[in-house]
């Protein structure tokens, strides 16, 4: 006979056995990347005004040292066996051989390397480019890199990047962008974590190299754009641009009238998860290329927001300009308000009428059909709504085969009608949702610079 | 280097030192947010959020030498926050008539004490699942479920109680 204390005990020793996950530790660091480094920089901000005689001495030679690498192009060695890994701006700028080449490594006690191949800098971003070897995929996916430091408080954290794996498992190649290392910064020391089990568990990799700034991507616009665009209420003031042929970045605020309105941008709940508001913006470059007017959308990079003293601050990062620039505009395109809802909703072809988010019309499966051994799903939502899913037949993902929407009136209302096409069905199935979106647009455009 | 000096690294805003205090003692944590979780991704990203609050929050730890169980009242929250969203928008599993019953007596199936605790209050089932696998004492239940001794004394006394007269088991 099993007693009440009998069944506790052994939940117990169950929830003793229990090991934190593997990926834990990549997890809280990639966490605890996302967040600003806020204390950080209050610290190095009190230290600089300290000492103010020694500041104003370096920012003559950062003055020296941006002069330098405004006026120099570098052509130099493409760093090898990154085709695969960069992208846009980066793979082309490789290919022309531009960047610093490294070439160091770090040996772990458990045989893994690291390698650091190269470098390519300009004003916005450092971008390093390096490779982990190890006997297994297993091992070389335990690496996390840390920051890449500078002198005595300077820090600078990755803010995200792009890996390959090799046919054989043995190596991935990265491609990390790191903020850009202040001018003073030359020694620097790339660092890496080793969170793989055994010897070099928590072993961190450090590799010195030395900065070279004359081999940085020359700075094409630096501007103070100063505009403001007002919609709902809220003002979105882009103030600044940086643009290189690596990278551009536009910077500014937002000014809200009420703590409701500021949460809707930085909500309560720390990390990823909840709802947020962002605002969705393009940037469009007209060059001359052979001649040849050309006006293109530039791929955007990356999006950070954060509170500031004046209001939430936020920063755009693009891929980088052609050469021959004419002209920059920006887009205002659309506020998005994203809603994560994380839902597995079980479904069959009785299916009707299914409130996607409980207590709300902004989104019903209407109907779940069987159709010539196929599952269509018709869901009806808000006009303004945007959002994916995915059906699980079995405990297996079904392919998707066609997805349409359209605009429909019911009872004197506009709704958006949207069907998904699955590929086969089944009798357990379900719907899963991550998040639901409502767009609003803005529409409004700003010519950021202009070849007169 | 020891704890101490790692929470001043990290009250300086140096991450990695932050992340080597959690790291040290991540089977601990885990094992917290799983028992409020029940599941592993929920579990791990209790404590994404946690380490996030903690960086932020570090600076204004007073006592260095409570780091370790401010850190777990604040993943206690997480985990809490957590629930509480997925709560608002999942479907709770009622739990099936009878799905217990005969669970502590006359063989020896194994019950889902998990699942057999849904019918215990929020509270209730913090308490017992604090007391009985965490193995914690009541003072520190008391800690991180901010209330006092005597409420758990009685949570969990009267959460044991509807169990042991639900199922008519021995206790």
């Amino acid at each position: 006979m099993r007693s009440l204390e009998e069944e506790l005990r052994d939940k117990k020793l169950d929830i003793e056995n229990l090991e934190a996950p593997e990926e834990l530790g990549r997890r809280l660091s990639a966490a605890l990347d996302s967040v600003e480094e806020t204390n950080n920089k209050s610290f190095e901000n009190i230290w600089i005004i300290r000492h103010k005689i020694i500041a104003a001495v370096l920012a003559f030679i950062v003055f020296l040292g941006v002069y330098n690498y405004d006026v120099f192009a570098y052509y130099g060695k493409k760093i090898l066996g990154y085709d695969e890994v960069a992208v846009g701006s980066l793979k082309e700028l490789n290919e022309l051989g531009k960047g610093q080449e490294i070439n160091k490594s770090y040996k772990f006690k458990n045989g893994a390397e690291v390698i650091l191949d190269g470098v390519i800098l300009d004003d916005n971003k450092l971008v390093a480019m390096y490779r982990i070897k190890g006997i297994s995929e297993g091992l070389i996916s335990e690496f996390s890199v840390r920051d890449i430091k500078g002198g005595l408080i300077s820090s600078y954290c990755p803010h995200g990047g792009s890996g390959k794996i090799s046919d054989d498992k043995k190596t991935v190649s990265w491609v990390m962008d790191f903020e850009t290392p202040r001018a003073f910064d030359k020694n620097l020391t790339f660092n890496i974590l080793c969170w793989a089990k055994g010897v070099s568990y928590g072993e961190k990799g450090k590799i010195s190299f030395k900065l070279d700034r004359n081999k940085a991507i020359k700075r094409m616009v630096k501007c103070n754009v100063n505009q403001i665009v007002e919609f709902q209420g809220i003002k979105y003031n882009f103030k600044t641009l940086s643009a290189s042929s690596l990278s551009v970045m536009l910077e500014g605020n937002i000014t809200v009238n009420s703590e409701k309105d500021k949460k809707l941008f930085i909500p309560d709940t720390p990390s990823f998860r909840g709802s947020m508001r962002t605002l969705k913006v393009e940037l469009w470059e007209t060059y001359i290329k052979d001649g040849e007017t050309v006006t293109k959308r530039i791929d955007n990079s990356g999006f950070n927001m954060g509170s500031g003293i004046d209001g939430i601050n936020f920063k755009y990062e693009f891929d980088g300009l052609k050469a021959n620039l004419q002209k920059l505009i920006l887009k205002a395109v659309k506020t998005e308000d994203m809603k994560e809802i994380d839902r597995t909703i079980y479904v069959n072809s009785q299916t009707r009428n299914v409130k996607v988010v409980p207590e709300t019309e902004e989104l019903i499966i209407r109907d779940v059909k069987e159709q010539n051994g196929n599952t269509v799903v018709t869901f009806i939502g808000e006009k303004d709504i945007a959002f994916g899913t995915a059906l699980d037949i079995d405990g297996m993902q079904a392919k998707t085969i066609e997805e349409t929407s359209k605009i429909v009136r019911i009872n004197g209302k506009e709704c958006l009608e949207k069907i998904y096409k699955f590929e086969g069905c089944g009798k357990k199935m379900s719907l899963l949702f991550k998040e639901i979106t409502h767009e609003t647009y803005i529409n409004k455009q700003i010519t950021i610079y202009e070849n007169k | 280097m020891d704890s101490e000096q790692l929470v001043k690294r990290a009250k300086k805003g140096e991450k990695e030192a932050l992340l080597t205090l959690i790291m040290e003692r991540k089977n601990e944590f885990y094992r917290l947010a799983y028992v409020y979780t029940e599941n592993k991704e929920d579990a791990m990203d209790a404590m994404e959020d946690m380490i996030v609050i903690l960086y932020k929050e570090i600076s204004k730890l007073k006592n260095d030498e409570v780091f370790y169980s401010w850190s777990k009242t604040i993943l206690v929250n997480c985990c809490k926050s957590i629930l509480r969203k997925k709560n608002k928008v999942v479907i709770i599993e009622e739990l099936e008539e009878g799905a217990c019953e005969g669970g502590f007596e006359g063989n020896e199936r194994k019950v889902d004490i998990l699942r057999c605790l849904k019918m215990l209050s929020e509270n209730q089932q913090e308490a017992i699942k604090l007391k009985y696998f965490m193995d914690l004492d009541y003072e520190t239940i008391a800690k991180l479920s901010n209330v006092p001794i005597g409420t758990v004394k009685s949570r969990v006394s009267n959460g044991l109680k509807k169990l042991k007269e639900a199922f008519g088991g021995e206790y």
